[in-house]
């Protein structure tokens, strides 16, 4: 399961943010409750896909599993972000658009591999989810220091790894039968996924933080 | 296969190329939200202190539109007990005429009831029943009499009433009539040597119409109270030949009852003509007019449906025209 520095770097990662997670779970607003409740089930998942992987099995169930689990995890977090009944639906129907193509893919492309084309689905999805909600916080610029808000960091981090991810996953479709595929696109990816979580944690604990504050403040 | 090889080993480079201009778009796009935002959070800031501004003025006005509602309202009660004093006097009069008629027959059935004790006495039934029938029809006009007073008193009571009325089948000549000889009657207390023509020409065909009658009872006697002010301005003219004549009218005009209420006063003159239903306007000396008379009539007439128009010629007319439905 531990074979190199980055993706020992990325279990560390996550492993802290799932610590975090536990930690802050109850402590703070609730959408990042919610992330919490992914970064969680990311871990379980991951360790799961890893252990199937090291048992040398096929682990693209799990990934067929957790792919729409996670993308309901953040309509839910961006529901409560955007506060919009047009988004709402948008987010609702989004969702079960990615379902019906979920049960396409897996019946006609993907059968039992990880659904790459459904994540590179679900990372578009994402990356216009971020850029609408940057619209939002910037026409209602009601926080003092954004930098501050954990807010900021979430959506920063879906941004930058889920357009990353894009482009990580049409690679993959290149590159994923070849007898040697070159490693440097999956370690960038252990990379980012690292920098994603440690992203998701401090926007955690910036949010635990705001809390602690506010009711020390009275 | 080595196609294969050749082709992901120039993807490898494109694709870290490509990574990294992503990254820098990404980088790029989250410091312009950065500065973007700051920029906007300072006309934020702004919109919201006036934001904040506006809404206590908003909470200013707000208070002070609920002292002016307050104001009106104790203005138009004013205006209500003004004009139901001016009635007292018409109503006084009104109530002196059934009060001298039960007076007067109480006192003849009171020689009456003697009558016929002296007859009973006396053993003349004949007589006796004679006396008692006259007896009976003095206490029928008694109690005629006492009920028109009734009447006139419980219209005073509908005349100050504060709460809206209910709408009511009303006889609208009945009501004119007696709001002009109610109104006569106080300008007559005032100045007993004040006489005027009174011509009234209702149209009896008129059946009775859907209104409140104590609103309706308020226009007319605004309306009349006017007519009768002008009227007494004028006759201080010492015009030669002046005699104050003030006509009331009823018809029906398809759906609607019109009521026209003339008076050969002062007129009003044109550059104010189109003011008189505006609140507050008044011709009349400090202290004498609230200005809100024609204001709530206007006011009356709307609430029922109806429309009022005003003919004027100064120095020679005034003439009110209302209109309403049926």
């Amino acid at each position: 399961m531990f074979r190199d520095i980055y993706l020992d770097l990325y279990y560390g990662i996550l492993i802290s943010a799932t610590y975090i997670s536990l930690s802050c779970l109850k402590k703070v607003d609730k959408p990042f409750a919610q992330l919490c409740l992914l970064i969680l089930l990311t871990a379980i998942n991951e360790f799961i896909a890893g252990y199937l992987y090291f048992c040398r099995r096929p682990n693209g169930i799990v990934y067929l599993i957790f792919t729409p689990v996670e993308y309901f995890i953040y309509v839910m977090i961006y529901k409560i972000f955007l506060n919009d009944k047009k988004w709402t639906r948008i987010l609702f129907i989004s969702f079960a658009c990615l379902i019906v193509l979920e049960i396409v893919n897996t019946i006609f492309y993907q059968r039992l591999s990880i659904p790459t084309n459904i994540m590179s689905i679900e990372s578009v999805l994402l990356v216009i989810l971020s850029l609408k909600l940057f619209i939002k916080i910037r026409e209602e610029p009601v926080y003092e220091n954004v930098l501050n808000e954990g807010v900021f960091w979430f959506n920063s981090a879906v941004l930058v790894y889920y357009s990353f991810d894009i482009l990580i996953w049409g690679f993959h479709s290149l590159v994923y039968h070849l007898k040697d595929p070159p490693r440097i696109i999956y370690n960038i990816l252990q990379l980012f996924s690292g920098l994603l979580y440690i992203a998701y944690a401090s926007s955690i604990l910036l949010n635990f933080s705001a809390i602690k504050k506010a009711l020390k403040t009275g | 296969m080595n196609i294969l090889l050749q082709i992901s080993n120039n993807d490898v480079a494109v694709s870290l190329f490509t990574g990294l201009i992503v990254l820098g778009l990404l980088f790029g796009y989250i410091m312009y939200f950065l500065f973007s935002y700051r920029h906007k959070q300072k006309d934020y800031k702004l919109l919201q202190s006036q934001k904040e501004e506006i809404d206590t003025q908003k909470i200013l006005l707000e208070k002070t539109l609920e002292e002016l509602k307050a104001a009106q309202s104790q203005l138009i009660l004013r205006e209500r007990m003004a004009s139901l004093g001016e009635l007292t006097t018409g109503i006084a009069h009104e109530i002196q005429n059934p009060l001298n008629f039960v007076n007067n027959f109480s006192d003849v059935n009171k020689e009456l009831v003697e009558e016929l004790q002296i007859e009973l006495n006396s053993g003349n039934v004949t007589e006796a029943l004679s006396i008692s029938n006259d007896i009976k029809e003095n206490e029928e006009k008694i109690n005629l009499h006492g009920k028109r007073a009734d009447a006139i008193v419980k219209g005073m009571l509908q005349h100050s009433r504060t709460t809206a009325g209910q709408k009511e089948l009303t006889d609208i000549n009945t009501l004119a009539d007696e709001y002009l000889r109610l109104s006569y009657h106080g300008f007559r207390t005032k100045d007993k040597s004040f006489n005027a023509t009174l011509l009234t020409d209702f149209d009896k065909s008129l059946e009775k119409i859907n209104i409140v009658p104590q609103e309706i009872g308020r226009l007319l006697l605004n309306l009349f109270n006017n007519a009768f002010y002008t009227v007494i301005e004028k006759m201080k003219l010492k015009e030669d030949g002046y005699e104050p004549t003030i006509s009331v009218s009823t018809r029906k005009l398809n759906n609607n009852v019109q009521i026209k209420i003339k008076d050969n006063g002062m007129g009003v003159p044109q550059k104010i003509a189109e003011k008189i239903f505006q609140p507050f306007f008044t011709t009349k000396p400090t202290g004498q007019g609230t200005g809100l008379g024609l204001s709530l009539s206007y006011d009356i007439v709307k609430v029922h449906g109806g429309t009022i128009n005003l003919l004027t010629e100064e120095g020679v007319y005034t003439e009110f025209i209302i209109q309403l439905p049926i």
